[in-house]
């Protein structure tokens, strides 16, 4: 695997059940070495996404690489050298936690029956259930569960590590040290694509960010280039929506959106990008728009995300 | 595609694999039962299936009916038999059904008629015989069923070789009997005949009502091996319920619910019309119907109502035979059509 | 950095069959299972001992006849429940619970883990019905001791003999019982729901029973594995009739080919959506 390259890339990746579409078209691309929040409300996709990447759904169409291996037809290649936590941990209720571990570490063609105990050993011990080893999976809370679940995703050293929602659950304690956990992995080299519904939390983890919405991904970059490529919004508080996006449009203005307000007026923001701010009030009021209000700032993450989504985010 | 493969390899598992007819050198359908006739008897051992669909209301009971030599079950259903016969007297016969087993044992001394799910056993003297085939009870093997259709084939049978065929692996001949009467329900009747010892391997009777044979006896098994002597000795397992009996009464009152019975029970000669396979037999007055054990006359309420000209009576129409008994006692039966009966009563 | 390729180690397979047959013993509802399938026998033990009567197979008994009339009638009903109940666990319970997907992306093949299930049920099955054999037979010497006994028909046998026919019939039947199982495995990888597959399982083999019954499917009864169960009762003849018996275990193959492939077919082409 080069570095630089690409530690996952589809193409086109589209997933339909029955008439809906789940996943439409989507062209991942997550940076060897990177941490990348896969971020996206509750069902838009980010979890068919997942399952695709691990060869447990069939795409309906397109193509996904994993660490430079075409997926599924290399799974056995592949996945050994990937750690996963997938919607959720589930475990055996009725074995402990040793045993739910044991259980997958035989299910592991490569890894070796004499060692066995020091991995699970040292995986127990990184996620802090030493104690909680010998109880019973079934009196777990969901935070040690989620520990456990991460546990197995440690078993072995991986080249990527695919983590869906691994904080749900948690409390701001145990979402803290999995935040470290992940910055310890992604210090020794293991390129680490976490799922999220919470902006704060890949803001905090994540080096990059894909963002999906109803099955499509709306934006993928660095997290400092998302950042950057905000530029300047303006803002127009105005009864003549319809006048006003024209407006904006003609002027050449990126990203016009419109959303109706309390009464009689509402607002419709854009992006600034190159253009002078001063001739924006003007060009309006030329087009007849009855300006109540106009500002131009600079948007914050989340305001972006719910432009981009549609939808708001649980902010911590 | 594998799965429709091996789907398709199921019902060669279960049925006989079908080979190709095997090529025998010719013969004529008269030296064929010339030859059947003067075979002598040779020993043998096998396995036989006889598949019954004469007509008769079968009694449900799946793979856990039990073994038994009533003729009630014998004539109904499918039933696999052991063979042992050492070509002359000496002969074992078992019904092995379900989980249990019953047995006829003959050798020149002794007769042992063994039922496992009893636990009895009937012992009886063999009696003196002038050198006679086997033994009553083993009227069910094709030797003896072929030679008895064949002796009384006459005028009224067209019989021919239709081809060859394979019984349980040995080439035979298709010795077939076909009536030339219109009248009656028999199709055919079908012997295999094994080509070198000329022993019947199969006999199938054919129904003018069904495509399959009504009545299908014929060995799935079988050796010429002399079988080992021990098979023809019975040794009375402990706590086993022993019944003697004379020797002249071994087999007539084994059963007394076989309908042969009835007949010596009136006091007039059956009237016979007809001829061939067109015989109808009547029999006047079965003076008292509630004479009949019980469960014949079960048998027989459960057979449909039926009137005419002669009167009324209840009817059993099988694949082979039809049987009128109508509400004065009076019993028609034949290898006919309801049709021939009524005419035959009236 | 990069993960240096781990090679896939010796008896990796073998491992996973240990883990899952572990998995199936550490189950409560398992154990309860065991302790049912070795009851009937000592049940039936005391019934003869106080009743007197028997209704045994043979009027000479030893102790290898009552493993035998035990293995008969758990045959019919205990025996099938038991293997829908491991098959329900097979996929559908580890679908049900979600470790179905962990197992995957460790990654166990899907080919891989099928056949590890399939090893666990042939496990189940034998481990099953050698308990009742074994158990029975001890129950069954301490009421008849060992003495000799007889066949169906009718001819003495020794003890060390019908040890040996007692164990032949606990082969046959675990072999049906495998191909129950395989069934039910087929079923498995068709729902996530267990009770659905333990309840379509046994939907079949009650059916097949019914067909059993009614002399009008005749012609479909070779065809079902409950029509060869207790067929195993030829090898108590004398001598055994093995053409039976070999033809129900073809079928018993013939079963396990088929519905072992199309378990193949479903599973790997299977999206795992829970």
């Amino acid at each position: 695997m080069s570095e630089g390259g690409a530690a996952v890339v589809t193409s086109g990746l589209t997933k339909t059940f029955g008439h809906q579409t789940a996943v439409d078209d989507l062209a991942l691309e997550v940076p060897t070495g990177s941490v990348y929040g896969f971020l996206g409300p509750n069902g838009s996709g980010k979890t068919t996404t997942i399952r695709m990447l691990l060869g447990l759904v069939h795409p309906t169409a397109g193509h996904v690489r994993l660490l430079d291996e075409p997926m599924p037809a290399h799974a056995n290649r592949v996945l050994p050298r990937v750690g996963a936590l997938v919607e959720g941990p589930a475990f055996h209720l009725h074995l402990n936690g040793r045993d739910n571990l044991r259980r997958l570490d035989a299910a592991d063609a490569t890894a070796e029956a004499r060692t066995s105990s020091a991995r699970i050993g040292a995986a127990l011990e990184r996620v802090g259930l030493t104690a909680a080893a010998r109880k019973r999976v079934k009196n777990y809370s969901l935070g040690m569960k989620q520990r456990l679940g991460i546990a197995a995703a440690l078993l072995q050293p991986h080249d990527l590590l695919v983590l869906d929602e691994p904080t749900n659950g948690l409390d701001p304690q145990g979402t803290r040290e999995v935040r470290h956990l992940v910055a310890g992995l992604a210090h020794d080299g293991t390129t680490v694509l976490v799922s999220s519904h919470l902006l704060a939390e890949v803001e905090q983890m994540c080096s990059h960010v894909g963002v999906m919405s109803r099955g499509r991904l709306v934006a993928q970059d660095s997290l400092a280039g998302l950042r950057r490529a905000h530029g300047v919004r303006v803002r127009v508080t105005t009864p003549d929506l319809a006048q006003a996006t024209d407006a904006l449009t003609v002027l050449g203005l990126d990203e016009v959106a419109s959303s109706a307000g309390e009464g009689a007026s509402g607002q419709v923001t854009a992006a600034l990008g190159d253009h002078a701010v001063e001739a924006v009030v003007p060009a309006l009021v030329s087009a007849g728009v009855r300006v109540l209000g106009f500002s131009a700032d600079s948007a914050s993450l989340e305001e972006r995300f719910v432009e981009l989504t549609g939808e708001g985010f649980d902010v911590r | 595609m594998a799965v429709l493969g091996v789907a398709l390899a199921v019902p060669a598992l279960v049925q006989t694999t079908a080979k190709a007819d095997p090529t025998l050198p010719p013969i004529t359908a008269q030296q064929l039962v010339a030859d059947v006739i003067a075979a002598k008897p040779v020993a043998m051992q096998g396995e036989l299936t006889q598949t019954m669909d004469i007509g008769l209301p079968e009694v449900p009971g799946g793979v856990q009916k039990p073994s038994t030599l009533d003729p009630l079950n014998l004539l109904q259903g499918s039933h696999t038999w052991r063979v042992w016969y050492d070509g002359k007297q000496s002969a074992r016969v078992a019904l092995v059904d379900g989980t249990s087993e019953a047995a006829v044992i003959t050798n020149p001394t002794d007769t042992w008629v063994w039922s496992s799910s009893t636990r009895e056993a009937v012992h009886s003297k063999t009696p003196e015989t002038s050198g006679a085939g086997p033994r009553e009870e083993l009227n069910l093997t094709p030797a003896e069923a072929a030679r008895k259709l064949l002796t009384t084939a006459d005028q009224s049978t067209t019989v021919s070789v239709a081809g060859t065929t394979t019984v349980a692996g040995h080439a035979a001949y298709d010795l077939t009997l076909t009536p030339k009467s219109g009248t009656t329900l028999v199709k055919k009747v079908s012997i295999a005949v094994e080509a070198t010892t000329k022993q019947p391997l199969r006999v199938q009777v054919y129904s003018t009502r069904s495509s399959d044979p009504a009545v299908n006896i014929g060995f799935t098994q079988l050796s010429f091996a002399q079988p080992d002597p021990a098979m023809f000795r019975f040794t009375t397992p402990p706590g086993t319920k022993v019944t003697e009996k004379s020797a002249d009464t071994t087999g007539a009152n084994d059963h007394p619910s076989m309908p042969t019975k009835v007949d010596p029970k009136s006091g007039h000669k059956p009237t016979v019309t007809g001829q061939g396979w067109g015989t109808v037999v009547v029999a006047d007055q079965l003076s008292d119907l509630s004479g009949l054990p019980a469960e014949l006359q079960g048998v027989l309420s459960s057979f449909p109502k039926v009137s005419g000209t002669w009167g009324s009576g209840r009817i059993f129409e099988g694949t082979l035979f039809t049987v009128v008994v109508t509400d004065q006692g009076k019993v028609a039966a034949g290898a006919v059509p309801a049709g021939t009966l009524f005419a035959a009563l009236g | 950095m990069s993960v240096e390729a781990r090679p896939v180690r010796p008896f990796a397979f073998w491992r996973l069959v240990g883990s899952e047959i572990s998995l199936m013993l550490s189950r409560r509802r398992n154990q309860l299972g065991l302790v049912i399938l070795a009851a009937v026998p000592v049940v039936m033990a005391v019934a003869i001992k106080t009743s007197g009567d028997t209704g045994l197979m043979v009027s000479v008994a030893n102790g290898t006849v009552l493993p035998m009339l035990a293995l008969m009638m758990e045959s019919a009903f205990f025996l099938p429940l038991a293997m829908s109940l491991l098959a329900g666990d097979a996929i559908a319970g580890e679908a049900h619970g979600g470790t179905l997907r962990y197992l995957l992306v460790t990654p166990v093949g899907r080919a891989r883990l099928l056949a590890v299930k399939f090893a666990g049920l042939l496990v189940g099955a034998f481990f099953g019905t050698f308990l009742i054999a074994v158990v029975g037979l001890v129950a069954g010497v301490m009421v008849f001791g060992s003495g000799a006994s007889m066949t169906l028909s009718g001819t003495a046998i020794t003890f060390t003999e019908s040890l040996g026919r007692l164990a032949l019939m606990a082969l046959f039947l675990a072999l049906m019982m495998t191909a129950v199982g395989t069934m039910g495995l087929f079923l498995s990888t068709l729902v996530d729901q267990p009770l659905a597959v333990t309840v379509g399982c046994m939907v079949v083999v009650i059916l097949s029973w019914l067909t059993e019954a009614t002399s009008q499917l005749a012609w479909l009864q070779p065809y079902l594995l409950t029509h060869w169960f207790l067929q195993f009762a030829d090898v108590l003849r004398d001598p055994p009739l093995w053409s039976r018996a070999v033809k129900g275990l073809g079928v018993a193959a013939a079963w396990m080919a088929v519905t072992g492939a199309a378990a193949w077919a479903r599973f790997t082409s299977k999206d795992i959506g829970s």
